[in-house]
């Protein structure tokens, strides 16, 4: 944006008296050396000078009244939606901590359920075995304790690799 | 107002309270080996069988029993094996894929990790009959 575009954009906010003194000032020195400005700023205030003299006088104002009041009041009554939404949000700002937890369960169980579906286990069918795919097949023995008088081996089947604890009593090893 | 959020707070606590108790179903077969001339096989367990028939010599594989039943870290599963025998197995721990069991059975306590739906955990040797019994236990 140049300079000059920037010092137009801000010609209707300086009509309306609400730049910050330093910008006036440099708003005021741009105008001096800028035909263009200073036209549309002598425009602006024309038309400010009409609206604010069109609404002091009564001959003008009053027959515009009654059209502007008649569609107002024409205006629907907000739907049942609008109102309860209306009234939880009202609700909401006069007891902050009711809303507050009333987020929180929301926000808890909008997070919860997707991780509890994703928790819940899943029975395969019976028979399936099979179909294990490569290396979700392992069976790991962590620890094996045999009771007295007998004895464990592990063993792997040579064509799958299951895992067997075989226990036989103690001198039939 | 402290009621209300009490009461809040347990109910938010339920859905975590059942991913705790998780549950995880399991499946025992137990199949009668024996040598056998002629050796039969029930059909149904052909596939485990498979290897169990060329390394150890049996001939003959009969399930016995097939049982089904769910263990949480609460609850094991417990069940009656052919011969006077008990079967228990104890969750250790389990996530998604994963479960650590503790079995006992006659003459015997291991602790094991299997995959859900993959290979069963297999506890052969005792007794049974002319032959052995042979205890295969999926978790699903």
């Amino acid at each position: 944006m140049t300079s000059h575009c920037r010092h137009q954009r801000s010609l209707s906010t300086y009509v309306d008296g609400e730049l910050k003194a330093s910008q006036v000032r440099q708003l005021e020195a741009h105008l001096t050396g800028c035909d263009d400005c200073r036209l549309e700023l002598a425009n602006l205030q024309n038309l400010q000078g009409v609206l604010r003299r069109g609404l002091q006088d009564p001959a003008v104002a009053a027959p515009l009244w009654p059209g502007v009041r008649a569609r107002i009041e024409a205006g629907r009554p907000p739907g049942l939606l609008t109102t309860w939404v209306r009234r939880i949000w009202e609700a909401g700002w006069e007891r902050p901590r009711l809303s507050l937890a009333g987020a929180a369960v929301m926000a808890f169980l909008i997070l919860s359920v997707p991780y509890l579906l994703w928790e819940l286990p899943v029975a395969k069918p019976p028979g399936q075995l099979l179909s294990v795919e490569p290396g979700q097949g392992d069976v790991v023995v962590e620890a094996v304790e045999t009771e007295p008088g007998f004895r464990a081996m592990v063993l792997t089947t040579s064509e799958r690799g299951l895992k067997v604890i075989w226990v036989v009593p103690q001198g039939r090893i | 107002m402290k009621r209300a959020l009490l009461t809040a707070f347990v109910f938010l606590l339920l859905p975590l309270s059942s991913v705790y108790a998780q549950t995880v179903p399991l499946e025992v077969w137990v199949i009668g080996a024996s040598r056998e001339p002629g050796g039969r096989i029930d059909p149904e367990i052909l596939s485990l069988v498979q290897d169990f028939k060329r390394d150890f010599a049996y001939t003959s594989f009969e399930l016995l029993q097939k049982r089904t039943g769910q263990v949480d870290q609460q609850r094991p599963f417990r069940t009656p094996i052919p011969g006077g025998r008990d079967l228990n197995v104890a969750l250790v721990g389990a996530d998604q894929k994963r479960v650590e069991l503790k079995v006992t059975t006659s003459g015997v306590k291991t602790r094991v990790r299997i995959h859900r739906g993959g290979s069963p955990f297999v506890v052969g040797g005792p007794a049974y009959r002319d032959g052995v019994l042979i205890i295969a236990i999926f978790a699903r």
